[in-house]
């Protein structure tokens, strides 16, 4: 391996569980703020075909400030209060917030979010829910 | 994750390597969709390890593997600098890495009535092939590794509207076989005055292996494959190549640039560092 590269470019051997397969995939959550806005319970649905592992959260774009909460389908909030936009960069640039350990939203359910505009005009956001879909393989015959 | 050093399938080995899209030619403010990157290997799979350049080339974008997009949005993602992909994408042999873009809006140096467009998108891997063998290949010989690096200097004094690459070659005059690890430029002269800068988008570079086998599809822009930094500068955060390249004492680094430069900036002096280990014998 080479020891300047990251993890990621030096590859990454598989770690998903007996019987399956991570393929890597972002869920994207796109929004714009009205004016101090308060949004509750927005959703990102998970797609049917497959479960999902939520292993980061990256900030791709954003007008101006705002603050966030996860949570998942049965409700399950991922921090006692909201976080700051600025906890998804580093000084100006977006850099990846890792949720760890990983998080499996099952096939069919909701990435749930609260979203609050603290820019105070038209704040336009897009953050990416960084993982991997968790396909089942065959069963051999 | 698992942080356990990551093995090649047995019986096949890969090759740094990087495929780039350029949309030079297309308009800006339009809108394309499922045109080819480039990843469409006939000969290796590809898998893909990290993506560069969003910024270059349009305000959002989606990627398809046979179609199937990466990213769950309707109107593309606005992918930060580096985009990493983990885990890796497999691209098998023949297959297809689509694209689609959103308001073109390609990177570009303006110099008068000359525009010079640098509208590339990176995509960093490496190629996977069926059969015996190593990256970086061994050595014929018992070494020990010690960190070593060849830097070389050279002049661009001809503008980006001539396409024609110009080659430099870097002998290897040495007893040890040299593995490099990174790729560091910086510019130290232009336009008759003396700078010590990392150059952003000035140039572009087809790297060669050993074996005169080309790590890339076509010339790859310097930000992609600069590993130099400084507080306020570091563009992609790329290494390259990964896994290492062995190139074998007596032989030769060999490497072509294509100036992306307009005429006010010439001539522009450069040193580019090749960084790695020699592999000195026992």
């Amino acid at each position: 391996m080479n020891p300047h590269a990251t993890p990621v470019l030096n590859g990454i051997n598989p770690d998903f569980p007996l019987g399956f397969i991570d393929v890597a995939f972002d869920y994207v959550y796109d929004v714009i703020l009205a004016p101090n806005a308060q949004l509750r319970d927005q959703t990102v649905p998970i797609h049917t075909d497959s479960d999902f592992v939520l292993r980061a959260v990256v900030l791709s774009t954003a007008t101006g400030a705002f603050s966030i909460m996860f949570n998942d389908s049965q409700g399950y909030y991922f921090s006692n209060g909201f976080l700051l936009s600025a906890n998804f960069l580093s000084g100006t640039v977006p850099y990846p917030y890792p949720i760890f350990q990983e998080v499996l939203f099952p096939a069919g359910s909701r990435i749930g979010i609260w979203i609050n505009d603290l820019l105070g005009a038209p704040n336009t956001v897009q953050m990416l829910l960084r993982g991997a879909k968790r396909y089942r393989l065959p069963k051999a015959a | 994750m698992k942080t356990a050093e990551y093995r090649t399938p047995e019986g096949y080995h890969d090759m740094p390597y990087i495929h780039v899209y350029n949309g030079d030619a297309l308009t800006d403010g339009n809108n394309y969709q499922n045109i080819s990157t480039g990843v469409a290997d006939s000969s290796a799979a590809f898998i893909l390890r990290q993506v560069m350049g969003r910024d270059k080339i349009a305000a959002r974008l989606q990627l398809r593997a046979d179609y199937a997009p990466l990213m769950g949005a309707d109107f593309g993602v606005v992918l930060p600098l580096t985009y990493p992909v983990a885990p890796e994408r497999f691209i098998p042999l023949g297959g297809l890495l689509g694209l689609d873009l959103w308001t073109v809006a390609r990177a570009n140096r303006v110099a008068g009535p000359v525009t010079i467009f640098f509208a590339q998108l990176a995509f960093q891997g490496v190629r996977r092939w069926a059969g015996p063998g190593t990256y970086p290949a061994p050595s014929s010989y018992e070494y020990t590794e010690l960190p070593f690096v060849y830097d070389f200097t050279f002049t661009v004094n001809w503008v980006g509207t001539d396409p024609t690459p110009r080659q430099f070659v870097i002998p290897i005059n040495d007893t040890a076989d040299f593995e490099l690890q990174r790729i560091t430029l910086v510019r130290t002269f232009q336009a008759q005055v003396p700078t010590n800068v990392i150059p952003d988008s000035e140039l572009k570079f087809q790297l060669y292996d050993n074996f005169g086998e080309k790590l890339s599809n076509a010339p790859v822009l310097d930000v992609y494959l600069n590993d130099a930094a400084n507080g306020a500068t570091h563009f992609y955060n790329p290494v390259f190549p990964v896994p290492s390249v062995l190139y074998h004492r007596q032989g030769v680094i060999v490497f072509e640039v294509v100036s992306l430069l307009t005429a006010p900036l010439l001539p522009s002096i450069y040193q580019i560092c090749f960084c790695g280990v020699r592999r000195v014998p026992k």
